[in-house]
């Protein structure tokens, strides 16, 4: 009886200074108090998507620790409208962002009018996940590696003038359809109109 | 040909030789599809096209708030099941995370876009 009670004041004792010792590294106003009321997750985007799911997935598992977390989806604007307002919001560890490529990287580039520095106006966290895009083609495109499209592309292009596209305008596609390059020998079909430049890869591979 | 996002449909079509995924635009093995190839494996290590989700907040937020969300949002990464769910809603899970990192790769995100997105023309309003 006597040793187990020795042995508990032990572990009270050992306990106590553990604690001790870390909240003394904590500054006093960050101390045990935070967080004292639910922390508001603002999603840039519809309920039920996938960034709205990842949301989700991380409030379920981090309420525990944290306590009260209200997910607020705010879609609309390519999120620029949930990043704003988070941006505005006291930096006070009750507003969080579940921020995506889209309000971090392209919109403050492609607005007229940007309401938001992403440096600047937000803090970084973590990153919990990535979405990967891949080049893929029908079953039918008698390419099996990516070499081998460039190659059947390029070989359509010589028999087929009618295939490429225009060169001053070329059909470019952005997100869905992804980034083909002023020099790329693909016409796609693009679901947006903006046309968007760029993927190294095909100016350095089939401009050749 | 097309581009998309890799999620289990888009993998079930691959596997069932509906459509042929040719290459990720990642430079890390896919944690849900290790065999597909990725931009290293096609000789275009700049072909990156993958898009993230985080967490951030408003300017001004206490260091220790950010690191106290952060260190748990590492133990809630290390969780399996955490991971297996990422997969299946067609995300890859990211263990390593935390506010330097995210910053840095914040960073090379604007580096690798905003030179493209500039002379895209492409504007919202």
């Amino acid at each position: 009886m006597g040793s187990q009670m020795h042995r508990r004041d032990v572990l009270a004792f050992g306990l106590a200074s553990v604690s001790t010792a870390a909240l003394r590294s904590l500054p006093a106003s960050a101390q045990a108090t935070y967080p004292d009321r639910p922390i508001r997750l603002v999603v840039p985007r519809a309920a039920g998507g996938v960034v709205d799911v990842v949301a989700r997935l991380w409030a379920e598992r981090a309420k525990p620790q944290l306590g009260g977390i209200v997910i607020e989806n705010q879609g609309g604007g390519g999120g620029t409208i949930a990043a704003t307002a988070v941006a505005r919001s006291a930096g006070d560890g009750y507003t969080l962002l579940a921020g995506t490529t889209s309000e971090l990287v392209i919109n403050p580039v492609i607005m007229s009018q940007p309401s938001y520095d992403p440096i600047k106006d937000l803090v970084p966290i973590s990153i919990t996940a990535i979405s990967v895009s891949s080049l893929m083609v029908h079953e039918s495109v008698p390419a099996r590696t990516l070499q081998e499209l460039i190659a059947y592309a390029r070989a359509i292009r010589a028999r087929s003038p009618t295939a490429r596209p225009a060169p001053a305008r070329p059909r470019i596609c952005a997100a869905s359809c992804s980034r083909c390059s002023l020099a790329c020998p693909i016409s796609c079909t693009c679901r947006t109109k903006a046309p968007l430049p760029g993927w190294r890869i095909s100016s350095a591979a089939i401009s050749r | 040909m097309m581009t998309a996002s890799i999620s289990p449909p888009v993998l079930d079509m691959h596997r069932a030789g509906k459509i042929r995924i040719l290459v990720a635009g990642t430079n890390r093995r896919l944690a849900g599809a290790p065999d597909i190839p990725v931009s290293t494996d096609v000789g275009f290590p700049d072909l990156i096209t993958q898009q993230f989700m985080g967490l951030f907040a408003p300017a001004g937020t206490q260091k220790q708030i950010i690191e106290q969300i952060a260190g748990l949002t590492r133990e809630i990464a290390a969780d399996k099941d955490f991971q297996n769910k990422l997969v299946q809603a067609g995300f890859e899970p990211v263990t390593d995370s935390g506010p330097q990192a995210t910053a840095t790769y914040v960073h090379e995100e604007l580096v690798r876009w905003t030179p493209l997105l500039k002379a895209s023309g492409l504007r919202i309003n």
